[in-house]
């Protein structure tokens, strides 16, 4: 072959392949560039999730009512799986069972995994959400290939149900993260929640990081802790003494509320029937809610100290103010006011109205205050709106607007008819009573804090709205009322206690169920000093619908522990 | 004159030769430490993590209750309380 010959076919030989080439590096560079970027960062970046746990919530004494505990999801990842769908069922399915010798359980729940890994649409399925680290361990130790765990937490409540209804419980949201929801988790809940950071990196052929290399890093944060007023001793003698008060008066539910009337710091509230936090999902809805916070009822008898209080305050009577209406039923337009018992008392002074918790006397009360100045009042008290307590799901009923009350209205209003309140708004009302006269706002959360950090959360600026004077000789009235009131069979003896009882009806469509009372009992002790105010309702009782008789000695059962627990004497 | 430089330059050249590979034979010995210090970080995280679980649930209220009773211990029914004002003895 000719030199020539030779080089022109070279020279063909050297197009031909870089015309291949070009075209392979067109290949490679353009048409499958992104995807080999992709693997390439893949092989040498490395992306870690810093974990953020959710805060805990303390009791008052720095112990745990909720905290967040290690958990993992168990998922599938279906290119990796060499066994059937039913065999790899049949080894999970024990696992995720809450009763592993349940046959019933255990089939459903092996069916339920079948069916996720046979879906043919996925490739990364979630087998089981907030299984604990020993399921996670066990499981991991069969080795089953394709299933993996990747990290999360889950919510851990070391009383159990223990005031459940105040701290509410975590669930999710439509995204599928963890969400606070009611009592406490939900009102603090983007507090308590965590948010989760990142670090991405460079690393080396066995994944060591490059420490000259590109590293980006978001620290993450951790949701702060909650240290609040609840004093697990109460709230347990609360739940206890509640549960056992309800079957002994056959009440249909019942709640306790116990605050610090100095601060507001809410000790404890006790609600029946309630709910387990942890498996919040086997409740109904309805147990969720906090009635002492969300459900509003007519009081009854326990407001009138609160409307003597106005009328004492406003100076429109004084302890010895002879009522003169009180020797019978009185009428007001078409209506006839009448007392509880129909036993009458003339000239009965303003001591004796709240000891006898007399009707016809608190309608002569009321008539001396009028309707606008008893409407100033109730607003001073907080009854125009929320407590604005630190709980989700506070709700009100607005009062009738001033200055559209009748006389009827005006009437039946100074002995608890025909105004709705809730046991917070209640117990709101009887602190300012027991502090001296001033209106607190009752406070969940003491303090929050991270780690060495800590914040107090400032109690707010009180307002007055009763006089130290006025204040003293309620609480004498309420002395009394426990002392020689309907109730005095079952007070504790040697304490100076202040309270009263209430027996409200329940309003069914327009009129009221004779059969059907909120019974409750409010008060507080020591009557000069008190350490705590407290408000005991049952609802429906059918042992007996006086709150004398089934309220007053439940509130007086657990006085008596809380009296031993915060050190009160007895007088005598 | 040149060659003394060309000398030095190559001896500089075979310095950071030198240099460079003790820097990446150190980094990367320092990355696996690196690695291994975080995942000790972790483990211990999730022990300290695991510890304190556990101290919760011991803790508990609850818990204590169980081994109160367990230990025969009961709630006293009857409170009485001495008046302090009062001597309880007195000498002669």
């Amino acid at each position: 072959m000719k030199k020539d010959a030779r080089l022109q076919l070279l020279g063909i030989f050297l197009a031909i392949s870089s015309v291949v080439l070009l075209g392979r590096l067109f290949f490679w560079q353009v048409l499958k560039g992104s995807e080999l970027s992709t693997q390439a960062r893949f092989q040498y970046q490395t992306r870690d999730i810093l974990f953020a746990p959710r805060g805990s919530i303390l009791a008052k004494d720095s112990t745990w009512l909720a905290a967040s505990e290690e958990a993992y999801l168990v998922f599938a990842f279906k290119p990796d799986i060499k066994r059937t769908p039913r065999e790899i069922a049949n080894l999970l399915a024990h696992f995720f069972v809450e009763d592993s010798q349940n046959q019933q359980q255990l089939l459903n729940e092996a069916m339920r995994i079948e069916g996720l890994l046979s879906r043919e649409d996925v490739v990364w399925i979630p087998l089981k959400r907030k299984v604990s680290k020993t399921v996670k361990e066990s499981i991991a130790s069969l080795n089953i290939d394709g299933i993996g765990f990747e990290k999360e937490e889950k919510r851990f409540y070391p009383e159990g149900s223990s005031a459940a209804n105040l701290l509410g419980f975590v669930g999710k949201d439509k995204d599928g993260n963890d969400k606070g929801y009611f009592g406490l988790e939900g009102y603090w809940d983007l507090s308590l929640s965590g948010k989760h950071g990142f670090v991405e990196r460079e690393s080396d052929a066995r994944g060591n990081p490059i420490l000259f290399g590109e590293t980006k890093e978001t620290p993450a944060v951790g949701g702060i802790d909650l240290v609040t007023h609840i004093d697990k001793a109460v709230q347990r003698v609360a739940e206890e003494k509640l549960q056992k008060g309800i079957q002994k008066y056959g009440a249909k539910g019942g709640l306790v509320v116990v605050m610090n009337p100095t601060d507001g710091g809410v000790m404890a509230i006790a609600v029946s029937p309630s709910y387990d936090p942890k498996t919040y999902q086997k409740f109904s809805d309805e147990l969720f809610r906090n009635p002492a916070i969300s459900d509003s009822f007519e009081p009854g008898s326990i407001i009138k100290p609160l409307v003597m209080a106005a009328a004492l305050d406003k100076k429109v009577v004084d302890m010895d103010t002879k009522c003169d209406i009180c020797s019978g039923p009185v009428k007001i337009d078409r209506y006839m006011i009448e007392t509880w018992d129909k036993k009458y008392y003339p000239d009965s002074t303003m001591v004796d109205i709240i000891v006898h918790s007399d009707n016809v006397g608190m309608t002569f009360v009321a008539q001396k205050l009028g309707a606008d100045a008893l409407y100033d009042y109730f607003k001073a008290f907080g009854f125009t709106e929320i407590t604005g307590i630190d709980l989700q799901g506070e709700a009100n009923i607005p009062l009738r607007a001033k200055g559209k009350w009748s006389s009827i209205d005006l009437a039946t209003a100074s002995f608890g008819q025909g105004i709705a309140l809730t046991p917070i708004q209640i117990v709101r009302a009887f602190a300012a009573i027991a502090n001296g006269g001033f209106l607190v706002k009752p406070q969940v959360v003491d303090k929050i804090q991270k780690g060495s950090w800590s914040q107090d959360l400032k109690v707010e600026a009180q307002h007055r709205v009763l006089s130290e004077e006025t204040t003293l000789k309620v609480k004498e009235m309420m002395v009394a009322a426990v002392k020689n009131g309907e109730a005095k069979w079952t007070a504790t003896r040697g304490f100076r206690i202040a309270g009263k009882t209430g027996t409200a009806q329940i309003p069914i469509s327009g009129h009221y169920d004779e059969e059907k009372t909120i019974a409750s009992f409010v008060g507080f002790a020591p009557a000069d000093k008190p350490k705590f105010v407290m408000l005991v309702t049952l609802r429906e009782p059918s042992s007996s619908p006086w709150g004398s008789e089934t309220a007053a000695p439940l509130w007086f059962d657990i006085a008596k522990e809380l009296f031993f627990y915060f050190g009160i004497r007895p007088e005598s | 004159m040149n060659k003394k430089y060309i000398k030095i330059f190559i001896a500089f050249l075979g310095f950071l030769l030198v240099v460079t590979v003790f820097l990446a034979i150190e980094s990367a010995g320092n990355g696996s430490k690196l690695y291994y210090l975080e995942k000790e970080r972790t483990r211990l995280e999730e022990e300290n993590r695991q510890l304190k679980t556990e101290l919760i649930a011991k803790t508990s209220l609850t818990k204590i209750e169980e081994i109160a009773l367990s230990l025969g211990m009961k709630k006293s029914e009857d409170i009485i309380y001495i008046d302090s004002e009062v001597p309880i003895a007195k000498l002669p």
